[in-house]
């Protein structure tokens, strides 16, 4: 019922170029917009919590049962008391990806083929940064890009033919380790309020890119038009300027309530236009350095 | 009655509810958009399965409806034919009288249709009788179908007899008797009896009264030698001067045709809306006005339309006695005989019939010229002096030594005969004297350097009574040369010379025609005419036809020996005595006499009243009016068209289209539609083939000339060289002239030469500068070069040259001596000036004065429509030929390359 034109293959060319494209920006973007680029780098993300890491986090007090080893002599050495040197403990981020599979989104299908390729693009970037993602309705983490694509693929197909319901899916698989997510939906759902509450509460840090298409941002339909969507039966209005205004205050009402959101929260939130930017460069770089 | 040009097209008709099918997906058209973001629709609309196709209004679908209708409609060729008004009802026992006259060629066409449209409508009775009052059979006429039998019956060109109508009216045999009369009363007591018969059922068809037999001529009266008149009778003046106004045709003509069927004479007719009776008067010099045969109105319909010329007072016969002796010196030796001169000089203006005496007599001749050598007898004197004094005969005598008698002499003679200048003579010979104002001679002109000289005179009796003789011409010492005297009814002129060279230069001078045709013009035709209406005819003559009058309705079964009385002339004619040119058969060699179609005291002819009458019924054939309505109804689907178009637009919300659309719309109604379209087509066929105009005067005739001028010039160009103009176009000053080739600009006086405007000047100037080539003719009329420069202020021309003989005009097609029109300038001087060349060595203005249009300009029979001689007619036409050519070869033949063959040529011609 529903389908995407994208075979495998070019979903993977896509993505990997897109991919591409952001490393590349990063180095030209300037310092003041990059954020920890060393550790972007080693794929490694600082914890805030002692560990085996190589990074140093702090010095303590020597305790019973620390090994003899493990004391810091230099620093013991200018004062009476021993200490022992710590390091931070060193764990691979794990990033959640959730890539919107509502039957609207295949209307058209460039919306969704696109939504597709940013979502792999991130997986892409993350992976070779030598962090763990998980793709959101797999429910488990991606080895390999390749691995990703074609699970990508069966996941959503599946996915889409399931009448779950976006939130419950969301609810079921963020579990209570989830840090971060990245969502990429068109956000035109009625729902989108408790998607976003509900990453809020749990103290989840999420990055939003709404796809739409250039119709959907601005609703230009002149004449008699005939509209459709996949769930919704034809809809035919005589007048579609008159509908016109009614829809862009809705759409205002979200997309201002997500940006209100996103900046309270300090997270990244890009509106892409398909139509306008089919290259999909700079603004979605922002979602790969959370 | 609407009917169809091609009605197999309105089975389109059928397509219409296919094609509404069609438009159900036509404009507005609904497109289908995916669109994801519907959801956040639903709240705000409610989602419908309504089909837009519903929303289109009803309207919309009447009006494209309508719209491909009326094209379907509209080629189909819809024609509005008015239906007759045949309430008639039809049985067995009916017969259609059809008048079928002369005034019924008129409508004939449209009697035919009334006659069938009768038929029609009863087709249950298989057939019924109907006879023609001008044949007299009786035939059946089938109700089926068109009956060719109907439309093989011709209208004859005499009067209907109305006798058998009345015969059948009292005949039993019919029941119902419809009768289509032409309108007019011919005997009155018929007509009366007709209108009063009760017993049947009668009913009458009149012609309406546009479409009637409008006008008739009276016979060619014939006042003076050179004057013809003929009186034309209006029927209903009133409406038939409307009609004229409406129709295209202008104003009509009548032309006098002699007896070769040439027009000899054009004039148009004037006719006053309150005048039933108008005279036309023709002028003629002698010789063509004894060759008029008839006076007939241009394009005549009816033999009423032609006016027949009595042929027996028309020339004056002049006589000479034919002795043999004297024939024996005129075939010897001509030269020396008084004969040869007379004949010579009379036949120059009238015919001359030499006859003996008594024959002579017989044929009533009107003057007798008798040379002094001629020997008569006393009888034969006493004969001439009786044709003199009572017949009112002009006799002319010559001198001569032989001359005994005085009788039948102005004054008593001197029998010496006067000798001057002879070697035993002291007097030197005498000169003509100019001749004195009381003098019938006053008005001709002695020759300045050709003196007439006079050697031998005979003078009268200085003794001898005058007895009221004058002197018409006297040498220059006083002695007479002319006398003449009235005798009796008649007049005796004597020359004091003889007729031939022995005795003076007069014979050999071109003053000695002269003389003898003011004779006979002023004595000779005014006494015969005079005579001629005392005429007796004796009751004997019996007269026989032998040329009947050629019009529409056809002569047919005429029996050539048909002979009538005398009394039948004063009468109409009828079919036993059809109108035409009658021969006595008592006297062969008399000449013509005609039988008028219509008594001339008898016209205007009266209408036939059916006002008082109660008991019968009568109907009005109306006038067949033919409205082709095919380019209304394209435009109003085109209108249609735009309407839907603007509405369409309006509710797609695109209202700059909307507004375009319902501006133009607008500037449709407003603007004068068809004569926009009208020059449009004309300047694109200006454009596109070549194309030659004439400037609109605002005087019908000259416009009307111009055009025929063009015209035959175009035929001509067509015919003989690989120049084939198009229909020549009238233009005003106010459209752009620069598609056209030629433009034919007549200028003169009625035309007020008051100056152009600006936008005027700007025309002419842009046509001029685009390398047209302006011809403008002032007709004949002198105007003053000061007047035509103050006309011309404005426009850029360059100055004028005469052309001579030597310019490039005169050869670039035809070779030509004389750039000549219809007024030739016979001085020598050049008629024609151009202006002098432009660049491309080309004059863009040629004016001249001939009137080429009048010369060029010829009818669709091809005779000229003013009266202009053949050659004069084929100079002109070979003139505005070289002229074209000129136009649009510029120079070309004056390059030397032709040199050789011109040469060539010119040799040949000399040769």
């Amino acid at each position: 019922m529903f389908s995407s034109n994208i075979t495998q293959n070019t979903l993977h060319v896509r993505a990997k170029s897109l991919a591409r494209t952001w490393y590349e920006n990063m180095h030209t973007v300037t310092p003041t917009k990059r954020k920890n680029p060393n550790t972007m780098y080693s794929g490694l993300y600082a914890q805030r919590a002692s560990g085996t890491g190589s990074q140093f986090w702090q010095y303590r007090s020597v305790e019973s049962g620390d090994d003899a080893s493990k004391i810091d002599w230099r620093k013991s050495a200018r004062t009476d008391e021993y200490y022992v040197r710590e390091h931070e403990i060193d764990k691979p981020s794990d990033h959640l990806i959730w890539c919107d599979s509502k039957a609207t989104m295949y209307i058209p299908t460039d919306k969704s083929d696109m939504a597709y390729v940013i979502s792999l693009a991130i997986m892409s970037f993350y992976l070779d940064a030598g962090q763990q993602v998980t793709l959101l309705h797999a429910g488990k983490a991606v080895k390999t890009f390749d691995h990703a694509v074609t699970m990508f693929l069966s996941a959503i197909g599946v996915h889409k033919e399931s009448s779950i319901d976006n939130t419950t899916l969301l609810s079921r698989y963020i579990t209570p380790g989830t840090t971060n997510i990245t969502l990429v939906s068109d956000f035109l759902n009625e729902n989108t309020r408790q998607i976003v509450d509900l990453l809020t509460k749990r103290n989840i840090t999420a990055a939003l890119v709404q796809t739409l298409t250039h119709q959907e941002q601005n609703f230009l339909f002149t004449g008699h038009v005939k509209l459709k969507d996949q769930i919704h039966t034809d809809f035919v209005s005589p007048s579609i300027e008159e509908v016109r205004t009614s829809y862009l205050e809705k759409l205002r009402e979200i997309q201002d309530y997500l940006s209100y959101t996103t900046r309270t929260h300090n997270w990244p939130y890009v509106i892409h236009t398909i139509e306008d930017d089919p290259n999909i460069s700079n603004d979605l770089y922002s979602v790969v350095c959370l | 009655m609407i009917t169809f040009l091609t009605p197999a097209l309105l089975w389109g008709l059928l397509v219409l509810p296919v094609i509404w099918g069609l438009l159900r997906i036509f404009p507005p058209p609904v497109r289908h958009e995916q669109f994801g973001g519907l959801v956040l629709l639903q709240s705000v609309i409610q989602p419908t399965q309504k089909n837009i196709r519903h929303k289109v209004p009803w309207w919309i679908w009447l009006i494209r409806l309508l719209l491909i209708a009326a094209i379907i409609v509209g080629f189909a060729g819809p024609v509005y034919q008015s239906a007759h008004d045949t309430a008639i009802e039809l049985d067995k026992r009916t017969i259609i009288v059809e008048d079928g006259g002369w005034a019924s060629v008129v409508n004939w066409e449209e009697r035919q249709n009334y006659i069938d449209a009768l038929l029609r409508q009863s087709p249950d009775i298989a057939n019924v009788d109907f006879i023609s009052l001008s044949t007299n059979d009786i035939r059946k006429l089938s109700t089926s179908s068109s009956d060719s039998n109907l439309y093989s019956i011709k209208p004859q060109p005499w009067i209907p007899d109305r006798t058998v109508l009345r015969d059948i009216l009292d005949d039993d045999t019919y029941k119902t008797v419809i009768w289509l009369t032409d309108g007019f009363v011919y005997d009155e007591a018929v007509s009366k009896d007709l209108l009063q018969k009760k017993n049947k059922n009668l009913h009458i068809v009149q012609p309406d009264k546009r479409n009637s037999a409008q006008i008739t001529l009276g016979r060619v009266h014939r006042k003076t030698a050179t004057s013809l008149d003929v009186n034309v009778y209006t029927t209903f003046p009133d409406i038939f001067i409307k009609q004229q106004q409406k129709s295209e045709s202008a104003s009509l003509f009548l032309q006098t045709i002699d007896t070769n069927g040439r027009v000899l004479q054009t004039r148009p007719l004037p006719l006053a809306p309150d005048a039933k009776t108008t005279t036309v008067t023709f002028d003629l010099p002698v010789q063509l006005a004894n060759k008029v045969a008839t006076i007939k109105l241009a394009n005549a319909k009816t033999p009423a339309h032609i006016a027949l010329a009595d042929q027996r007072d028309r020339r004056i016969l002049a006589g000479m006695i034919d002795l043999t002796g004297e024939q024996d010196l005129q075939t010897t030796s001509p030269l020396l005989s008084d004969q040869h001169y007379i004949q010579q000089a009379l036949g120059l203006t009238q015919s001359l019939v030499i006859l003996p005496l008594d024959a002579l007599l017989s044929r009533g001749v009107d003057i007798i010229f008798l040379p002094g050598s001629t020997v008569i007898d006393k009888q034969q004197t006493k004969l001439l002096e009786d044709w003199v004094t009572n017949n009112g005969g002009v006799l002319v005598q010559f001198a001569d030594e032989t001359l005994t008698s005085d009788a039948l002499l102005p004054v008593r003679m001197l029998r010496d005969v006067r000798t001057l200048g002879s070697t035993l003579s002291w007097e030197t010979p005498q000169q003509l004297a100019a001749f004195d104002e009381s003098s019938p001679f006053a008005k001709i002109l002695l020759p300045e350097n050709d003196k007439i000289v006079v050697n031998r005179q005979m003078l009268a009796d200085p003794s001898a009574p005058r007895n009221n003789s004058q002197v018409w011409a006297t040498l220059e010492d006083g002695t007479p040369l002319v006398t003449a005297k009235e005798n009796g009814n008649g007049l005796v002129v004597f020359f004091h010379v003889a007729a031939n060279p022995s005795w003076s230069t007069l014979p050999l001078s071109g003053v000695f025609p002269s003389l003898l045709e003011e004779i006979s013009r002023t004595f000779a035709s005014a006494i015969s005419t005079k005579i001629n209406t005392h005429q007796k005819v004796t009751h004997d003559d019996k007269w026989y036809i032998v040329q009947g009058v050629e019009t529409n309705a056809t002569l047919k079964n005429i029996d050539l020996s048909l002979t009538i009385d005398e009394q039948t002339f004063a009468s109409f004619a009828t079919a036993e005595s059809p109108a035409g040119f009658y021969r006595s058969t008592q006297n062969v060699s008399e000449n013509l006499r005609p039988r008028h179609l219509l008594p001339e005291n008898k016209l205007p002819l009266d209408v036939l009243d059916f006002s008082n009458i109660s008991h019968v019924n009568t109907y009005t054939m109306q006038q067949e009016n033919i409205v082709y309505y095919k380019k209304w109804f394209l435009l109003t689907a085109f209108i249609l068209f735009l309407l839907d178009v603007m509405i369409t637009s309006l509710m797609n919300k695109k209202k700059k289209n909307a507004l375009a659309v319902g501006v133009l719309l607008i500037g449709m109604c407003l603007s004068h539609h068809t004569e926009a379209q009208n020059i449009d087509n004309n300047i694109a066929t200006a454009a596109t083939s070549t194309t030659f105009a004439y400037i609109q005067t605002g005087d019908r005739d000259i416009d009307r000339l111009s055009k025929a001028g063009l015209a035959t010039l175009g035929r001509t160009l067509t015919a003989r060289t690989s120049v084939e103009p198009s229909t020549p176009q009238r233009v005003t000053l106010d459209q752009d002239l620069r598609a056209y080739s030629l433009v034919y600009w007549p200028i003169n006086t009625s035309s007020t030469i008051s100056g152009l405007s600006v936008q005027q000047v700007k025309t002419v100037s842009s046509f001029i500068t685009a390398g047209g080539l302006l011809l403008i003719d002032t007709q004949g009329k002198q105007i003053e070069p000061a007047q035509l420069r103050s006309f011309f202020t404005g426009i850029f021309i360059p100055p004028l040259f005469p052309v001579q003989q030597n310019h490039v005009l005169h050869r670039t097609y035809y070779l030509l001596d004389r750039l000549s029109g219809r007024f030739d300038h016979n001085t020598g001087s050049p008629a024609i000036w151009m202006s002098q060349p432009a660049l491309d060595g080309t004059s863009s203005v040629i004016i001249g004065d001939v009137d080429w249009s009048g010369a060029w300009a010829q009818d669709d029979s091809g005779f000229p429509l003013l009266p202009v001689n053949f050659e004069q007619q084929e100079n002109a036409l070979r003139t505005g030929v070289n002229i074209v050519m000129y136009a649009f070869t510029g120079t070309y033949k004056e390059d030397q390359i032709h040199v050789g063959a011109l040469l060539e040529r010119m040799e040949k011609e000399t040769q």
